[in-house]
């Protein structure tokens, strides 16, 4: 019996400007005649509370049948913070958000898993997230290049992890069409 | 004729100056026309920032003809900061004079150190507004990269700079 899995994630892009009024405490002061004369210029600017997530795959298992156990997919993604911190909010697409792989009428459920371990430190453990349901406080994103130096395993902040149990797999019907849903990730700086 | 036309000027020129100045020896200076540098927000994805103000910088002219230096300093450097996080910045000198500004792309100024043998100061006055041209005669602009705002955390960045003139 072959089920076939398609879990497709779309790009989401946060920015969130945080617009505070530049402040100097002073004005600028002029010079005034002498035999030498002195004036001051405040400077000022603001770098926005932002961030990013790119660097996104679709999962995908071609395949599954009795006896091949519990399901494990992942994908790397760059996470970018001004703020080197952020939420994430995971939203699926099975009915009220749910995360479910969905063919025709029948449904498997999986579970959704963030780890922000940082660049070079990605593994399959996390902390669990429930749908459109914010989540913890996370840090480790790039704050210095907003795509990870492009990305890539190596270069990746975050990773999100879906298990689907065998129980849930064994129960599904087979199906002639793929089961296949969507995340949608915001990420949200603070 | 050029260095008594010149003179001549610098004896008109100094005829509503006060007591103090003097036909021989350092005459007095002053900048104004000082704004400050609110250089707004930026976020991934915006360009380099690149800002400048056009400055008044009168000097009397004494014989011989002197020139002028600036110096613009920063206590611990060229940096904006934001509680411990630093933003670098670059300062450039432009003393194309007035009705001429822009033509250049300035000298690179280094912090407290004099740029010396600015020459395009306005004789006539105080605020330029003598002279033909007329107006601002010196413009500084300030530099700050793309890489260097990318790799700041976010935040508000602050800063001062003294600017000094002095005849030389």
């Amino acid at each position: 019996m072959f089920k076939f899995h398609n879990v497709r994630m779309y790009l989401l892009i946060l920015l969130l400007a945080e617009i505070n009024s530049p402040l100097p405490g002073h004005a600028a002061t002029q010079g005034t005649l002498g035999p030498t004369s002195t004036g001051s210029v405040n400077i000022s600017v603001t770098k926005v509370v932002e961030a990013q997530i790119t660097d996104i795959s679709d999962m995908t298992l071609p395949s599954w049948s009795i006896g091949d156990g519990d399901v494990t997919l992942y994908s790397n993604i760059c996470v970018y913070s001004s703020t080197g911190s952020y939420k994430v909010t995971a939203t699926g697409s099975g009915a009220g958000n749910a995360f479910t792989l969905s063919s025709g009428g029948n449904d498997i459920p999986y579970s959704v898993t963030w780890n922000s371990n940082g660049t070079g430190a990605l593994d399959n453990n996390g902390t669990p997230l429930g749908s459109n349901m914010q989540s913890t406080d996370f840090s480790n994103a790039a704050t210095t290049t907003a795509d990870c130096n492009h990305g890539g395993a190596g270069n990746d902040t975050a990773r999100v992890i879906i298990n689907i149990t065998d129980a849930d797999m064994t129960a599904a019907m087979a199906s002639s069409t793929p089961y296949s849903g969507t995340i949608t990730m915001l990420i949200t700086p603070f | 004729m050029r260095r008594f036309l010149i003179i001549l000027a610098v004896l008109i020129a100094t005829a509503n100056q006060p007591a103090t100045a003097q036909i021989l020896g350092v005459g007095p200076v002053e900048i104004s026309n000082i704004s400050d540098f609110n250089l707004g927000t930026w976020g991934i994805g915006d360009p380099a920032i690149v800002a400048h103000m056009d400055l008044c910088i009168y000097a009397l002219v004494t014989v011989p003809l002197t020139s002028y230096s600036i110096t613009i300093s920063s206590p611990g450097g060229y940096i904006l900061t934001s509680g411990s996080h630093q933003i670098p910045y670059s300062l450039y000198w432009d003393d194309s004079g007035a009705g001429n500004l822009g033509s250049t792309n300035g000298t690179q100024l280094s912090n407290n150190v004099a740029l010396t043998g600015q020459m395009k100061a306005n004789i006539l006055s105080t605020s330029c507004a003598l002279g033909n041209p007329s107006g601002p005669n010196a413009r500084l602009t300030i530099k700050i990269t793309t890489q260097d705002m990318t790799n700041a955390l976010a935040g508000n960045y602050t800063g001062t700079i003294t600017l000094l003139v002095s005849p030389t």
